[in-house]
Parts: structure tokens; C-alpha cells; sequence
């Protein structure tokens, strides 16, 4: 466990309590929270990074703000890291939310064997699929792992019964993934994914640089800056001619 | 649709800032020779003449585009002195009360001469605060003089605090309510019993009544001048309606929405030169005004863009009263703050939501004026009232304005069942000053005449009832804490020093409870509370229908709940320090002792939903509660309530370094909050800590000033999550909350002057950090998030 923040407002509807897994396969270089990618608990000057806890210990955490769930239709958010790399523990977290009608989401690479995705996704009301770089060798370059596997699971997702609301999750980086030959290629095979809900547009932000210098790393995309409204806005244009929604 | 009517409202605005702040004796001038011409006379008679004459004499005024006129002081925002309340203030200011720090007025050099040759003799020994001083029990004094309380208030400035009956004074009109005092004088016989002390009353009654109608006619008289010289027919027109609006009101039930406004504003100035006081508030405005506007709209006499222009004619009339007080007293509430409340929302007689046209335009109002003046507030009724009312208050609030405040309506009413108002009254409550409850027309009761130091209790308990400050002496013997062998020891001494506190403020109540029934007669407010014409007995006597012991003011809840939890983890559960260690680090101010320090700042901190600091929330102020609720005064069980207004600061200042980590002499924490920068789980814990306090129980209400961080309110989606915190907060029953909105400007100012903004807490990507202690690459980064803030 990296870290559990309450009163979230990004990660899914309403007031989200988001529990932050530790450790993921990916690195990928923009990464705003470098200190979840180690599977090991990290210690600096100033600060530990990941501790152990119980499925139990965290639910008494998320049970906290259930007036808040109920009133804005929040919930749990389980995030990362990467939960995946992490079955069995996700699993039953997941559950475990969902035997107490706790609201459910989660925030994936979808790096993982497709059967631990399916084992999951009965429990999970909304997923949050990052789609990062379309084209596989830049993907492998950013990102370090190949991105066929994350590509074949969002078209397995097609076959589950169970509906559940997907969201494709595109982080903005000026330069690295805004051309529009890239968008072309994410926007076509969005349209393809039967549970999409809607396709969200991130603009990228520099908020994790400290975090950086605190672990004595270097940050590798020094000098890209966030893109702008209007960026956004062409970006959201290319879109919208491959799929409804685009947030 | 072009709002043409905010032209005239820019232009009043403009009027208002450029006025300066100046200090007005010519009330008590007046006063003064009322009092001299019926000397030997009852008190109350007195008053009422004093009352009469400044009614009569006062310099009166209409300013450029006003539609509503009239004016406590001989110019616009002045301050008043009240001589009967605390004329020595003067004496002790007079040349430095242009100039000080808080809250100055100006005075001339003519003011002065008229203040030292036709008033000052006067009321020496005989106003309320010399004889206050005169007669202050000696434990008190210790106890004030050492900064562990604060209890001069009351004796500084006069009642308030209380709703008149609106709805009395429209229907009735003055002469309505005189023609009730006279019918009742004429049926009284002075060879009954008790029968002379009520004609007394009775007859001061027709008294004011015949100041408050002759100032309004005096108003009428000049804008009928005025229109006569008006070169401009529009303007013209303005004035002549003026005239005719001031003829009738508020001697005469008011007949149109026009007129129902400029009787409640000749009322409010009325009863505000009567007694200089915080919060006569405006109440129920939404309920009481509705009839006239619904009346006038249906008749097609005025429009929505009118009425609403007249609202906001009030709201500036109203931010044109200063409040008056000493130099001390202005730091407890610094910004000449009248806190008058008005409030919209809630639910109505037979139980149903009272949200209606007015409701909104109530907040329309305070959104176009833009003055922290009146203090507007809703009643959310989270089963009643329509999400739309909610939003609109989000949408105020969205603005900065730090407006209206939300009272969650249920606890409200609750508070006012603990006050003794039955469920077939306690409905049409409504907030009053800043968070206290109030029932129109019903209910006297002093809401603040102390503040309690609750960080100088703690320090009390740790030092054996020593001042760290003054090295005095000021509460019991509670021993060496060294000695204290279990949490509950220590707790014990806390108690103890509670409970000897409580014991000495209420010594000072019952003073100024007998000081306020001699020499504090208020006619003119007692004309809008029917009981005291039934009665016929001031609202000073008892007279209202409701009566409510005094309200002490708690300050620095989260210092005692930190510094108890504190306490208890270091050096009870965990053992990481021993009690001699920590005596040791309080008395240097953590001088040498920086570990310790460090510590007891990384010891669990209210505000984060952290059971290990929250578990002693309720049982601490309940047991502060429940002392306070063992003593009856003259008019009741004790009250207390939450709301420190400026008041953590100066108290800070008396206390010591204490277990919370907090250093010595500096500002205590504000309302019933976290201590700045300690609260770092977000909203959403914040009210979870808050919601253990036993709100309704604190029947003054309890203070909750959230700031939050623009992201939560961004776009359609942040008013959207604004509601739901607030029906939450209604869920969890807590029953206030007031916000700051941390913008764009607030980042920037941040980044330029760090040093003031030390406290300020941001949420980033993951951590909650000090805004100042990021990197400028980061806290741009922030900035420029808020204004792409749709993603």
C-alpha cells in the first residue's frame, strides 16, 4: 500500500476515497507519482513511501466517509501502482466494497493477464484503462513494456457479460502523444470497445517533480510543459470524429 | 436581461467606501440632555426622553441615489457612543480614537469639546461600564486581567444579539403599537401593586414612539426640501417618493414592498441609537418581506429588477452602521463588524419549505452588493428546501464572498428547543449575529458576554494555576502534574480549572445581569416584542417571551483537543516523553527542547478524522456544557456557544506554549476548525472531527470557517460537489459553515508575501503540502491549473 486520499474528486463520481497500491511493471517517464512504481516500501530523509496493511485495515478507512459516498455517489477508488499486480489483494478489497453497496472504481494500466482482469470485473463499477502511447515501440520507449497485452485486454472487455463503465484515460503530453496521427489511431480503436462510456483527455502536469528530488531521482521530461487550453481543445477535436464522449 | 438598477448600486457602493469612519457624541449629547431635563425621574423614563430628544435634534441626511434613507449618526458610517452603556471610553480615547490601530473613528476637535463640556461629566460612576468596574468581583478581575477570559464586552457595548419582531412592526406600524400601550396604560391603576412600575414602562413606550415617528417625518420633511430644489425630474420623482414613503412608515403599517423596506431600516436605526450594539439582526427577511413583494408583483406596482434593487439599497444601509466599541474590545472583533444576520430558506409553520423568490434574491442581493455587511446566512433544510436554493448559495460562495453562511436548519432548531422554545415556535428560528440562534420578537438573551480561554485551562492544569505570562496566580491549586499517575489524573485537573472558570464567568453574569435590568432599559427595542407590551415590562426585565441565560464564548477548541490528545499519546499510551520533559519544553517555549516540539506536532491533531485525537471531542465539551448549563441567572440556564470572531488572536496572546506544539502567545485556533496546516486529510475529515462535537448542546451555535481549494468548486461539477458536501455536513449534523475560497489571487498573493500565508495548505498530485514551501516551478504549476480548470 503506497497511501489512501480521501475526498478525491477525479477518480470517478462524487467523493472518492482512493487507495494507492504500490508497485507497478510500467515506468512510465511522466509518471506524476514515481514513488508508487517500486514494489518495495521506500524510505527517504523526510518521508517512508508504502506500508503493509489488511484488506480489513483499509476498508476501516473507507468506511469513514460513507455519508459523503451517499450523498455524492462516491466511493473507492483503487488505484496505483498498478492494483493488478496485486490479484488477490484487489480482489478481495473489491469485495469487499461491494458487499457493503460501497461504489466502485479503479485506475489500471490493464499490464496484466487477462484472467485477473475478469476475475475483477464483477466488482468494478467504472474502469479507468489508460491508453498512454497508440504505437507500440514509442509506447515501449515511454513506458518500458510493451502495450500489446493493454491493447488486447480493452477488446477482451467486449466479451464480458457484466456491463461496467469504461473509461479510456489519455494523458496529454506536448510532443509525445498529441500529433494527430496518434489521437487518429486512439480515437478508431476506442470506438471499437463495446462498455466505452467516455474517452477523458488529462492534461499533463509537472505536480510530481518534488517528489523526484525527494527519492534522488531525476526527472526525464524536465522541459515539457503542461498544454493548454486550446492544445486540449484540438486534441478533444480529433477525437469527437471517432467517439461520442471526450472529456 | 442588462441589470440597469446595478448602476445606481455601483454608484451607492462607491459612496460608501469613499466615506470615512467617524466617531458621533451628538447622540449622546442629545441623550445626555433628555436625561438632564427628567432628572429625579424613573430610569426608563429617562431613557425614553433622551431617546426622544436625539429623535428630534440629530442631523439628518439623504445621500446622492438613495431610495432608502435615514441613518444612525450625524453623517453616514459613524461610530456611536452610547453614554448610558460606557461613556468612559471617550474619556480614556479621546485623542487616540482617530488614530488606533483597530477599528479607529474619526473625531474633530469640535466633537471633542462637545463630548468633554456637554456629556462626560454626566455619566461618571453612572454609566454601565464604570459601575461594572466599580463592582467587578475580585476573582474575576484576576482571572480577565491574566487574559484567561475575556468578559468586559457587555458592559462595552449594548444588547443586540436578538431579532426584533419584523412582522409587528409591518403590520402594526408605530401607532399600532402605541394604540397597545396606551389601551394597556389606561387599564392599569396606580393603587395597585406593581401596577406603577408597569405605567412607567408603558408610558416610556408612547415616548419613543413618538421619537421614532418624528425622525421619520423629519426624513420625509427634507426629501420634500430636497425634491422642491431637484433641477433633475428623475431624481425628483426618487425624492418625492421618499417623502411619501417616510410619511407613513414606519408609523403605519406598511402597504407596498417599498414600504415594508424603509420601515425595517427606520427601525434597525432606531433601536441601533438607542444602544450601540452588535447584531440587531433582519432575521427571517424572505418570510416576513414575501406578502409585500408577492402583493406588489401580482398588483404590477414593482417589479422583480426593482424589488431587488431595493434589497440591495438595504443591504448598503445596513453595512453603513459601524459598530462602536474600546480599543480592546475591537481586537476580539476587529472590522467594525455589526453583524447584523438576515437569512433566507428554512421551513415554515406548518413544516413545509419556506424557499420562495425573496429567498433567492436575498442572496442575489449580498452577490451585488458585495459587503461583508449584513451577515447573510441560509437555513438549509436538507429535507425541504430545493437543490436550486442550494446552488445559489454555492454560486455566492463560488465568488469569495464568503457568503452565506450554511446552517444546517435541524440543529438549529434543536438549539433552540435546549433554550427552552417549544417545537411549535422553535421552527421559525433563525441565525443570529454570527452563528447564535434567535426567534423574532421573542427572545432576549446576551449571546456573547464572555469569551473562556480554553488554551489558558489547559495551561492551568500543567502549571498548577499559575499564568505563564504574568507568573500570577489566577485559578485553584490542581498540584504538580508530575504527580498526575494516569491520563485520567491529568484530565481531572482539567476539569477542575473548567469548572472553577465557569464558576467566576458566571459571578460576572449575574453582575451584569443586575446591571443591565437597572441601568439598561431599551424601550424602543421593546416596542417589537409583544410580551413586553403584554407584560408591560422592558426587554431589559425580562419582558420578552423567551429568556436565555447569558453566552459564554469558548475559544481554542482544537488547542484543548490537541493538547489533550497530545498528552495523552506522548506520554500516557506511546511513552515517548515524560511529563517533567514536557513542563520543561512548555515553560522554555520549546526553546532547547525542538525535539519535543516535534513531537507533540507529529502527536494526533483534530481535523483528520483521526480517532486518536477525536475520541475526547464530545466528552470535553460536553463536561463544559454541562457546567455551564448548572448555574440559572435571572433569566435562565447559562448558554454557551462557539465563535471566536477575532478573539483567538488577542487571547492567544495570554497563553503560554502548550502540548498541541503550538508556541507561546500565538493566536489561538479560530471557530471549532483544525489549527492551521494540521488538518491534512482533506474536507471530507475535517467535518468528520467536527461532527463529534455536540452541536445542539452549544445553543449559541458552533463556528466552522473550511477553506477550500479552488479545484473542489471548479466548473459545473464543483457546484455539484459543493452541494453534496453540504447536504453531508447536514448528515453528519453539524450545524455551520462558512467558506473561504482559496483562488487564483489568493495562490498569487501567497507566493508574494509567503510570510502570511504560512498555513496554507494545498492538495498536490497525492500530498498535502504548505503552498509557501513548494518550489516555484510547482506552485506555478498550481496557478495554472485553476485557470484550465475544466480538466
Amino acid at each position: 500500500m503506497l497511501r489512501i486520499e480521501r475526498s478525491s474528486i477525479y477518480d470517478g463520481d462524487g467523493f472518492r476515497t482512493v487507495v494507492f497500491l504500490k508497485g507497478c511493471p510500467l515506468c512510465c517517464q511522466w509518471c506524476s507519482t514515481p514513488e508508487s512504481q517500486s514494489f518495495e516500501i521506500e524510505y527517504t530523509e523526510q518521508n517512508t513511501y508504502g506500508r503493509i496493511m489488511t484488506v480489513e485495515e483499509v476498508m476501516k478507512e473507507v468506511r469513514k466517509d460513507s455519508a459523503f459516498f451517499f450523498h455524492s455517489k462516491g466511493g473507492v477508488t483503487l488505484s496505483g501502482g498498478e492494483l493488478l499486480s496485486q490479484p488477490g489483494f484487489t480482489l478481495a478489497l473489491l469485495q469487499a466494497a461491494w458487499s457493503e453497496c460501497i461504489n466502485t472504481a479503479i485506475e489500471t494500466t490493464f499490464f496484466a493477464p487477462w484472467a485477473t482482469i475478469h476475475s475483477i470485473l464483477p466488482y468494478v463499477d467504472t474502469a479507468f484503462v489508460d491508453m498512454k502511447v497508440f504505437d507500440r515501440e514509442r509506447h515501449k520507449f515511454y513506458c518500458g513494456v510493451d502495450n500489446q497485452i493493454i491493447l488486447e485486454n480493452l477488446l477482451q472487455t467486449n466479451t464480458v457479460e457484466k456491463p461496467f463503465r469504461l473509461v479510456v484515460r489519455v494523458p496529454i503530453i506536448p510532443g509525445i502523444n498529441d500529433s494527430e496521427e496518434e489521437l487518429e489511431q486512439i480515437g478508431q480503436f476506442c470506438s471499437k470497445l463495446r462498455y466505452l462510456h467516455h474517452v477523458q483527455l488529462l492534461p499533463y502536469h509537472r505536480l510530481g517533480t518534488e517528489t523526484y528530488k525527494k527519492l534522488g531521482r531525476q526527472y526525464l521530461l524536465a522541459d515539457i510543459l503542461s498544454p493548454s487550453a486550446e492544445q486540449m481543445l484540438r486534441c478533444q477535436e480529433i477525437l469527437r470524429k471517432h467517439v461520442e464522449q471526450v472529456l | 436581461m442588462a441589470q440597469t438598477y446595478m448602476e445606481r448600486i455601483q454608484a451607492l457602493r462607491k459612496q460608501y467606501l469613499d466615506t470615512r469612519v467617524d466617531m458621533d457624541v451628538y447622540n449622546a449629547k442629545y441623550l445626555t440632555e433628555g436625561f438632564k431635563a427628567t432628572e429625579g425621574q424613573p430610569w426608563i423614563i429617562q431613557k425614553a426622553t433622551g431617546f426622544l430628544h436625539q429623535c428630534r435634534k440629530k442631523n439628518i441626511y439623504i445621500q446622492d441615489n438613495e431610495l432608502l434613507v435615514g441613518g444612525a449618526g450625524f453623517k453616514p458610517r459613524c461610530g456611536i457612543l452610547c453614554a448610558d452603556s460606557s461613556c468612559s471610553i471617550l474619556d480614556r480615547e479621546l485623542n487616540t480614537i482617530s488614530t488606533r490601530k483597530f477599528d479607529p473613528f474619526y473625531l474633530s476637535e469640535e466633537g471633542k469639546k462637545v463630548f468633554q463640556e456637554e456629556v462626560s461629566d454626566y455619566w461618571k460612576n453612572k454609566c454601565v461600564l464604570d459601575r461594572w468596574r466599580a463592582l467587578a468581583p475580585e476573582d474575576m478581575e484576576t482571572l480577565r486581567d491574566n487574559g484567561m477570559i475575556y468578559i468586559d464586552r457587555k458592559a462595552v457595548r449594548g444588547y443586540g444579539e436578538t431579532t426584533p419582531g419584523w412582522d409587528r412592526l409591518l403590520t402594526l406600524g408605530i401607532s399600532g403599537i402605541r394604540k397597545e400601550a396606551e389601551e394597556a396604560l389606561a387599564k392599569l391603576d396606580d393603587s395597585h401593586v406593581g401596577d406603577l412600575e408597569k405605567m412607567f414602562f408603558l408610558k416610556s413606550e408612547i415616548i419613543v414612539c413618538e421619537g421614532v415617528v418624528t425622525l421619520a417625518n423629519r426624513h420625509a420633511d427634507l426629501a420634500e426640501e430636497m425634491a422642491a430644489g431637484c433641477a433633475d425630474p428623475v431624481r425628483k420623482a426618487e425624492l418625492e417618493k421618499i417623502a411619501t414613503v417616510c410619511r407613513r412608515v414606519p408609523e403605519h403599517p406598511a402597504s407596498s414592498f417599498y414600504e415594508a423596506v424603509q420601515s425595517v431600516l427606520s427601525y434597525e436605526y432606531a433601536i441601533y441609537m438607542e444602544q450601540n450594539a452588535s447584531s440587531y439582526n433582519l432575521g427571517r427577511i424572505d418570510q416576513y418581506l414575501y406578502p409585500y413583494y408577492k402583493a406588489d408583483i401580482e398588483k404590477g406596482v414593482i417589479t422583480k429588477e426593482e424589488a431587488q434593487e431595493l434589497l440591495d439599497c438595504l443591504w448598503i444601509k445596513i453595512a453603513e452602521l459601524s459598530l462602536f466599541q474600546d480599543e480592546i474590545t475591537a481586537q476580539y472583533a476587529a472590522g467594525y463588524c455589526i453583524t447584523v444576520n438576515v437569512t433566507a430558506g428554512g421551513i415554515d409553520q406548518f413544516g413545509n419549505d419556506a424557499v420562495n423568490e425573496l429567498s433567492y434574491m436575498a442572496i442575489q442581493a449580498t452577490m451585488d452588493v458585495q459587503f461583508k455587511e449584513p451577515n447573510l446566512s441560509i437555513r438549509y433544510n436538507i429535507s425541504k428546501n430545493p437543490d436550486a436554493f442550494l446552488r445559489k448559495a454555492v454560486e455566492s460562495i463560488r465568488m469569495g464572498l464568503t457568503m452565506p453562511a450554511i446552517h444546517h436548519d435541524d440543529a438549529g432548531i434543536r438549539m433552540l428547543l435546549n433554550k427552552g422554545v417549544p417545537l411549535s415556535e422553535a421552527w421559525d428560528w433563525n441565525p443570529c449575529g454570527c452563528v447564535e440562534t434567535n426567534l423574532s420578537g421573542r427572545m432576549k438573551q446576551y449571546t456573547d458576554m464572555a469569551d473562556v480561554n480554553l488554551g489558558g485551562i489547559v495551561e492551568m492544569a500543567l502549571n498548577d494555576g499559575v499564568s505563564r505570562k504574568t507568573g500570577k496566580r489566577v485559578s485553584i491549586s490542581t498540584g504538580d502534574p508530575v504527580n498526575f499517575k494516569t491520563f485520567d489524573d491529568f484530565f481531572d485537573a482539567v476539569k477542575a480549572h473548567i469548572r472553577y472558570f465557569v464558576d467566576v464567568i458566571v459571578s460576572g453574569n449575574q453582575l451584569l445581569d443586575y446591571l443591565s435590568m437597572n441601568y439598561r432599559p431599551v424601550p424602543c427595542l421593546s416596542l417589537t416584542y409583544p410580551h413586553c407590551i403584554e407584560s408591560a415590562n422592558d426587554y431589559s426585565m425580562g419582558g420578552a417571551k423567551y429568556n436565555c441565560g447569558g453566552g459564554v464564548i469558548t475559544v481554542g477548541q482544537a488547542d484543548i483537543i490537541n493538547s489533550l490528545a497530545a498528552v495523552r499519546n506522548l506520554i500516557y499510551d506511546e511513552k515517548k516523553l515524560t511529563m517533567q520533559q514536557l513542563c520543561n519544553a512548555l515553560a522554555a517555549n520549546f526553546k532547547g527542547y525542538e525535539d519535543v516540539q516535534k513531537l507533540c506536532m507529529e502527536a494526533p491533531k483534530y481535523g483528520n478524522d483521526d480517532e486518536r485525537a477525536d475520541w475526547i471531542v464530545g466528552e470535553v465539551f460536553t463536561y463544559i456544557i454541562n457546567q455551564f448549563e448548572t448555574y440559572d441567572t435571572k433569566f435562565g440556564r447559562m448558554t454557551c456557544g462557539m465563535l471566536p470572531v477575532s478573539g483567538n488572536t488577542p487571547i492567544g496572546e495570554w497563553v503560554g506554549a502548550l502540548p498541541s506544539g503550538r508556541y507561546a502567545w500565538t493566536p489561538l485556533t479560530d471557530g471549532i476548525g483544525a489549527t492551521g496546516g494540521t488538518d491534512i486529510n482533506g474536507p471530507t475529515a475535517l467535518l468528520k472531527s467536527v461532527s463529534h462535537i455536540p452541536h445542539a448542546r452549544f445553543t449559541q451555535g458552533t463556528q466552522l470557517n473550511m477553506k477550500m481549494e479552488p479545484e473542489i468548486l471548479a466548473g459545473e461539477k464543483g457546484l455539484t460537489h459543493m452541494m453534496h458536501l453540504l447536504k453531508t455536513l447536514c448528515t453528519l449534523d453539524v450545524y455551520h459553515a462558512q467558506f473561504n475560497v482559496i483562488n487564483r489571487e489568493t495562490l498569487l498573493a501567497a507566493q508574494e508575501h509567503p510570510e502570511q500565508h504560512r498555513d496554507l495548505l494545498i492538495r498536490v498530485a497525492g500530498y498535502t503540502a504548505f503552498f509557501i514551501e513548494l518550489g516555484k516551478e510547482v506552485q506555478d504549476e498550481i496557478i495554472s491549473r485553476t485557470s484550465i480548470r475544466s480538466w
